[in-house]
């Protein structure tokens, strides 16, 4: 701060002081009042990890959850026909646990090996339904489309379909969670 | 009157409602200012059937859905549901109308150019109003809306993965989501709303109604005038030559009381629109957004390729800066539509705009099973009919639209015969130059009633 002043640059009035008084104590409270508020808003929403892309993108919008769980025998699957599973995932939100329903596609590599595939287109997150005859997914919003294993072929997506943690042991595919967009 | 009367002896408030009603406003203030009185009501409307509903809304995700399908149940409560759903469109084109008519008459320039921005911040408020309430009913439309559009928040570079998350309450959506936009929706976007409405209506009064434009201005020019000199005095002559406030009022009342017949007459011949419960899992749904936000929706289709977000950024905030900052760049003394052609042109391109991608919206293909509906009058050959077939079963409609129905992954086939030949058309069938899947496996006769079919389509 400059030497004590008034608006018209005289010497610091009463009135003046008062003023400026005011607006720095003002100023503290708001301030005392605002960041443990927003900061309070803003917590569980970073609380999980957080990315800082140049390039914006979409966020898969299922809930999330930890841990494996078995989604049937190999034998369920076709090779390389992509089969749409419903999931219970114990989902954990504001400080209770819920089951909620999710689906994912699960296709079948060889013998020892899948893919399990979140439903969601990766431009904006609809919901992509596979398409037997074009044998590709198709997403109802903006035309895009991906392969049985999830690679973009056509319209806006701009990375391949987002993938859960996979594992084939005895005879049975286990899902993981899911894969963050890098 | 009594009551009163022995108020105002103590209150004296009589004089500040003369001023009020009695101050003359400008003699061509007519019905296209009625837009932002009807703003104003439809927003009171809001607030008072918004208020009713949160007496029994569940904000939580294993409760909210139920317990809108129980408002519907009680007494007035599909109406009041209805009013509030209903009014909130109508809102938008109100605003949306206020807004052009004040661009139309330039009311945005010197000295009611705060008016403007914070008018803008409001329409951008309302904006969000309708977003973060169309979620809370928790149906299959909010929730995939709701997916697509905070994830076209994700677009911002940097920002994008922390707005998403600061929207749905972390990177997924759940229940956390819901409580949040009901947070929104009931206390921070009303007091943020309160607070620039109050502020809106105090520059209106503060400074008076702006005059529409006149070809010929009322007064002649004083060489040497300041611009406040020279506002003021023509504004004093549009004043001398106006008439009360609270006659414009009957205007505004008669306005306000048609839209409300306007939303009644809605939610009779409509009633309150509710989808199925929301379900993460719903593959096979087709997300659209409410008819305000199509064209938003819409121009999604026109931008891809790998720098996709950075271009929706840019054009969301060139397009916010544009609008909220047009007084500052704006700035020609002249008022009339017709001396500002570049503003009027402008204008008429954004309506023009919103407009075509809004019917773009509406009527975007959306990928099928394969069906299509051929004209009735087209006749085809037992071989051409079984290759319809073969179209319709190998999903041919899923990415090409063909006489009306179909995807629009790929080109339109309606007349494919007449851009392709036959061998041409087989050849992209076997071995495509672009991103379509081979199709390899159909049989050689399949293959010749297919291409049969497909050289009719002239």
């Amino acid at each position: 701060m400059g030497p004590a002043t008034s608006p018209q640059g005289g010497p610091l009035t009463r009135r003046g002081f008062v003023l400026r008084l005011l607006a720095g104590v003002g100023g503290v409270l708001a301030a005392a009042l605002v960041v443990p508020a927003a900061g309070f808003a803003a917590g569980p929403a970073i609380a999980g990890r957080l990315r800082w892309p140049f390039l914006g993108g979409s966020v898969p919008p299922t809930p999330r959850a930890t841990g494996w769980r078995a989604i049937g025998p190999v034998g369920d699957f076709e090779l390389g026909v992509p089969k749409l599973v419903p999931v219970t995932l114990p989902v954990k939100v504001e400080g209770a646990v819920e089951p909620t329903q999710v689906a994912v596609y699960v296709v079948e590599q060889d013998q020892a090996d899948a893919v399990i595939l979140d439903i969601h287109c990766t431009h904006m997150g609809c919901p992509v339904a596979w398409s037997d005859g074009a044998k590709r997914y198709l997403c109802p919003c903006h035309g895009g489309a991906f392969t049985a294993t999830g690679d973009p072929v056509a319209g806006p997506p701009p990375r391949p379909m987002d993938r859960y943690q996979t594992q084939v042991t005895d005879q049975q595919v286990w899902m993981g969670p899911l894969i963050e967009p890098a | 009157m009594r009551i009163f009367d022995w108020a105002d002896e103590r209150l004296r408030f009589k004089p500040l409602l003369r001023a009020f009603l009695d101050r003359p406003i400008p003699a061509n203030v007519g019905w296209l200012n009625t837009f932002g009185s009807a703003t104003l009501f439809l927003l009171i409307v809001q607030i008072v059937t918004g208020i009713a509903l949160t007496l029994v809304y569940v904000p939580a995700a294993d409760h909210a859905y139920q317990s809108v399908q129980y408002i519907d149940t009680l007494p007035f409560g599909a109406l009041v549901r209805g009013i509030h759903h209903w009014s909130a469109s109508v809102l938008v084109v109100l605003i949306g109308l206020h807004a052009l008519r004040v661009f139309y008459h330039a009311a945005y320039k010197y000295p009611r150019e705060l008016s403007w921005v914070v008018g803008a911040i409001l329409f951008v408020v309302v904006l969000g109003f309708a977003f973060t309430g169309y979620l809370l009913p928790w149906d299959l439309k909010a929730y995939w809306a709701t997916v697509v559009g905070t994830n076209v928040a994700g677009a911002a570079p940097f920002i994008g993965n922390l707005a998403v998350q600061l929207l749905r309450g972390g990177p997924a959506m759940t229940t956390a989501t819901l409580t949040r936009f009901y947070g929104l929706h009931v206390w921070v976007l009303p007091a943020t709303l309160l607070l620039l409405v109050g502020l809106h209506l105090f520059m209106v009064i503060r400074q008076g109604i702006a005059a529409p434009p006149r070809a010929v201005a009322l007064t002649d020019a004083v060489p040497g005038e300041s611009r406040r000199e020279r506002y003021e005095r023509e504004y004093a002559a549009e004043k001398r030559s106006g008439h009360p406030f609270y006659q414009a009022l009957l205007k505004d009342a008669l306005v306000a009381a048609v839209l409300f017949l306007v939303v009644l007459a809605l939610v009779a011949a409509i009633g309150v629109p509710l989808e199925a419960q929301a379900d993460p899992s719903a593959v096979g749904y087709v997300p659209r957004p409410e008819w305000y936000f199509l064209d938003l929706f819409q121009l999604l289709w026109y931008v891809s390729g790998p720098a996709e977000p950075l271009v929706v950024f840019a054009i969301a905030t060139i397009g916010f800066l544009l609008f909220i900052l047009l007084p500052f760049y704006d700035r020609g003394w002249q008022r009339h539509p017709r001396r500002r052609p570049i503003a009027s042109l402008a204008g008429i391109g954004v309506v023009l705009a919103v407009v075509v991608l809004t019917y773009q919206g509406a009527t975007a293909p959306t990928p099928t099973s394969g069906a299509v509906n051929l004209a009735a009058s087209t006749t085809l050959t037992v071989g051409q009919r079984a290759g319809l077939h073969v179209y319709q079963v190998e999903g041919c409609g899923a990415c090409h639209l063909l006489s009306g129905s179909g995807g629009n992954a790929g080109p339109e086939l309606t007349h494919v015969a007449s851009r392709l030949s036959t061998t041409e058309i087989q050849h992209q069938i076997l071995s495509p130059r672009d991103k379509m899947p081979a199709f390899t496996d159909i049989s050689p006769s399949d293959m010749t009633n297919l291409l049969n079919f497909l050289s009719t389509l002239h």
